[in-house]
């Protein structure tokens, strides 16, 4: 594997970022990035499918003994030991496991690369040794953080690599269960690829069902998100760090920043639904006072409790609160810019 | 007899047919374009902070006297209540006379990640409750949830009970740990709290996965085969398409929406325990003394059916009227020719007639 060297901090964020995938989401049982987007193209929709007939095909044109499920049984069986597999049996793995569309083709591939040796425990090993020693120099806060990254990513890679193992093992119980499906001669006959395909999606849903549905499952479901949390908010903490270099606010500040918007907002808020109650009050007031007024004066619910003034239409206004406020209890709000007087376009209800 | 009456040749025919379709598809395609959803005519009639409240222009014949307000999900797009003419549960509720009004939750961005269940519920359905109680010189008004929007409306309902006049929940999550909720069991052992600092709003690609990982091979794989099958037919081509771009269209949810939702509702079930507080409130569910129909769908695979059937125990009313309609979470707002289809449901119930349809 090619990857980060010394203190070339650059190669070091590069590998983090391919490692964490293109998206950065990180997200462990499926894997987000462009060529995820792709999954309904209808080139990969032909492929998987393709594949799935071509397997059929040579083991319905096979040469061995018994009837065709027999022999696709016995494949699958032979899949599942590990032992020597003929060609048919790699077309049906490859279908199984690794084509085109399978949601799980990425991570059985990265399963393939944690057996090459690209994400090996004995590579993982290795690599955390490097961050075994405290570092010395002026630039030991950067390498902590560069160790505190690694560290963070190779738990993640622990994590993602148990999680695989669990929906590898949904897999061979899915094989398991065609393999028996196919043995079985009761029942109606499968008499089209479609019907045999539409099997194989309900036995493989059925067993990757269970098996998200165990304790065991969502233990290490949860373990490899909250470990690909731990890289990012370690990232973050690097991207930090080269942000406050070029006076650029961190998360943490702009945070901040939203959290004073936010409690202004509401404190604005507030004000107006005050402001509104004592224009009510007013309202009330100069009506006692004045009761042959006209000026004012209009046509509300009979005998209702009227419902309070809306502080919402105007959130974003002062200049038009300040207008009404001056004009004092004589004037009705009007609708701001984007907004409709709903009395323009709704039919009389009387 | 065996299994498999399967030979090289009848498989080599079906690929065959299967590649002709294929071959077929790109003009199908080309023919529909970009189709469009989303169409029934309406007005904005409030804005607040990228919230808009909107009212549906109904047939001019229709005697509008009944609003109704339909609260949606932060997950997806309401768009799927207005998918197409003939499959538009607003256009249904439209043509039986009611006024009807929805509230869209935009599309959240970066600075929105501090809006949470209190500005949802508190400030924005409010918001509207109190625009349209004013405008409409009503003293409350019905709302109709959908999905998370009927947990919302079930806890705007609880705090603001002066303010509902009816409560339809539609496949709303109440109960968040009953058995065989798939989603609630995968993220039980989640760390929100860190998963929320390190992502920030849960964007739309990320909510994506998580819905499609529940039913991987028929999500991902079996429904392209299934649409393959009927490329031919160039309505049900156009239908796949316009559930697909609703399904892909999807807004992030806010960090911190998420963190109490997830942390709150999915680990801590704290709606059922009573002990959801919003904006420092207690949410109690027995304060729901208006009447309230639920309707949840048989092969709900997001929201099982017990879990919604929970809010029975909960309120406090006896005015409680349930309905199960068949089919899946998205299905029941789709198919609406059934007799058995929300609109009708709704209508009936609102008119104080009988649901019929195993109603309660």
């Amino acid at each position: 594997m090619t990857g980060p060297t010394g203190k070339d901090y650059g190669s070091w964020l590069n590998a983090w970022t391919e490692w964490l995938g293109p998206a950065g989401t990180g997200f462990p049982g499926w894997k987000v990035h462009p060529r995820g987007a792709q999954a309904a193209d209808l080139g990969d929709l032909a492929g998987a499918y393709s594949a799935f007939a071509e397997v059929m095909k040579h083991f319905a044109q096979g040469n061995e003994t018994g009837d065709l499920g027999s022999r696709l049984a016995a494949a699958i069986d032979r899949i599942k030991a590990a032992g020597a597999l003929g060609d048919g049996d790699r077309l049906l793995r490859a279908f199984l496991t690794t084509a085109s569309m399978s949601p799980f083709a990425s991570l059985f591939s990265g399963a393939a690369a944690a057996t090459d040796g690209r994400f090996s425990a004995s590579f993982l090993d290795a690599q955390s040794q490097w961050f075994d020693w405290p570092a010395i120099g002026p630039y030991r806060e950067w390498v902590d953080a560069g160790k505190e990254l690694q560290e963070a990513f190779i738990a993640q890679r622990r994590a993602a690599g148990m999680l695989s193992e669990r929906y590898q093992q949904a897999v061979e119980v899915a094989l398991a269960r065609f393999a028996a499906f196919l043995r079985d001669t009761s029942g109606e006959p499968i008499t089209s690829l479609k019907l045999l395909y539409d099997a194989w999606v309900e036995i493989a849903e059925n067993a990757y069902a269970e098996l998200v549905m165990t304790d065991a499952f969502a233990a290490d479901f949860a373990a490899c998100i909250n470990a690909t949390s731990a890289v990012q908010l370690k990232l973050r903490g690097w991207q930090d760090r080269i942000a406050g270099l070029t006076d650029l606010p961190n998360r943490s500040e702009v945070d901040a920043l939203l959290e004073r918007q936010k409690m202004m907002t509401r404190e604005i808020e507030s004000l107006r639904a005050a402001l509104d109650d004592m224009r009510q009050a007013l309202t009330t007031s100069d009506k006692q006072e004045r009761p042959t007024s006209k000026a004012g004066v209009r046509s509300k619910p009979k005998a209702r409790k009227k419902p309070p003034a809306s502080s919402a239409t105007r959130a974003s206004k002062p200049a038009g609160l300040r207008r009404q406020v001056a004009r004092g209890r004589k004037r009705e709000t009007k609708p701001g810019a984007g907004e409709f007087d709903i009395a323009e376009i709704l039919p009389d209800r009387d | 007899m065996a299994k498999l009456e399967l030979t090289p040749a009848s498989i080599a025919r079906e690929m065959a047919d299967f590649h002709a379709r294929l071959a077929s598809a790109p003009d199908t395609l080309r023919r529909l374009q970009d189709v469009k959803i989303g169409t029934s005519p309406r007005d904005a009639i409030l804005r607040k902070e990228g919230i808009v409240l909107y009212r549906y222009r109904g047939p001019a014949e229709a005697a509008h006297t009944t609003p109704i307000l339909i609260v949606y999900a932060l997950v997806n797009r309401p768009e799927v209540a207005d998918l197409q003419p003939g499959r538009s549960l607003i256009a249904a509720l439209l043509e039986r006379g009611f006024d009807v009004y929805l509230i869209d939750w935009g599309y959240p961005d970066g600075s929105d990640r501090l809006v949470g269940l209190d500005d949802y519920i508190n400030r924005y359905i409010d918001a509207c409750v109190d625009h349209l109680r004013r405008c409409l010189e009503r003293e409350r008004l019905t709302l109709l949830g959908i999905c998370q929007g009927g947990t919302f409306s079930t806890c705007y309902a609880a705090l603001h009970p002066d303010k509902v006049e009816r409560l339809i929940a539609t496949v709303t999550p109440i109960d968040f740990h009953t058995e065989g909720d798939m989603l609630s069991h995968l993220v039980r052992h989640v760390d929100v709290d860190a998963l929320v600092e390190s992502s920030g709003n849960l964007s739309g690609d990320f909510l994506n996965a998580l819905f499609l990982s529940l039913k991987p091979y028929r999500l991902t794989q079996a429904k392209y085969i299934r649409f393959l099958e009927q490329i031919d037919d160039v309505e049900a081509a156009a239908m796949f398409l316009r559930m697909e771009k609703w399904i892909f269209d999807s807004p992030a949810l806010t960090a911190t929406a998420f963190r109490e939702f997830a942390r709150d509702l999915y680990q801590g079930n704290k709606l059922v325990k009573g002990t959801l507080t919003i904006g420092g409130r207690t949410v109690e569910p027995a304060r729901i003394t208006m009447p309230v129909l639920n309707i949840f769908a048989r092969d709900d695979h997001l929201v099982p059916p017990a879990s919604s059937k929970a809010l029975k125990g909960l309120i406090g009313t006896d005015d409680y009227t349930e309905a199960e309609l068949p089919g899946g979470h998205i299905g029941v707002y789709v198919s609406l020719k059934s007799p058995h289809s929300v609109p009708v449901v709704v209508d009936k119930w609102m008119r104080r007639e009988a649901v019929g349809h195993n109603a309660v």
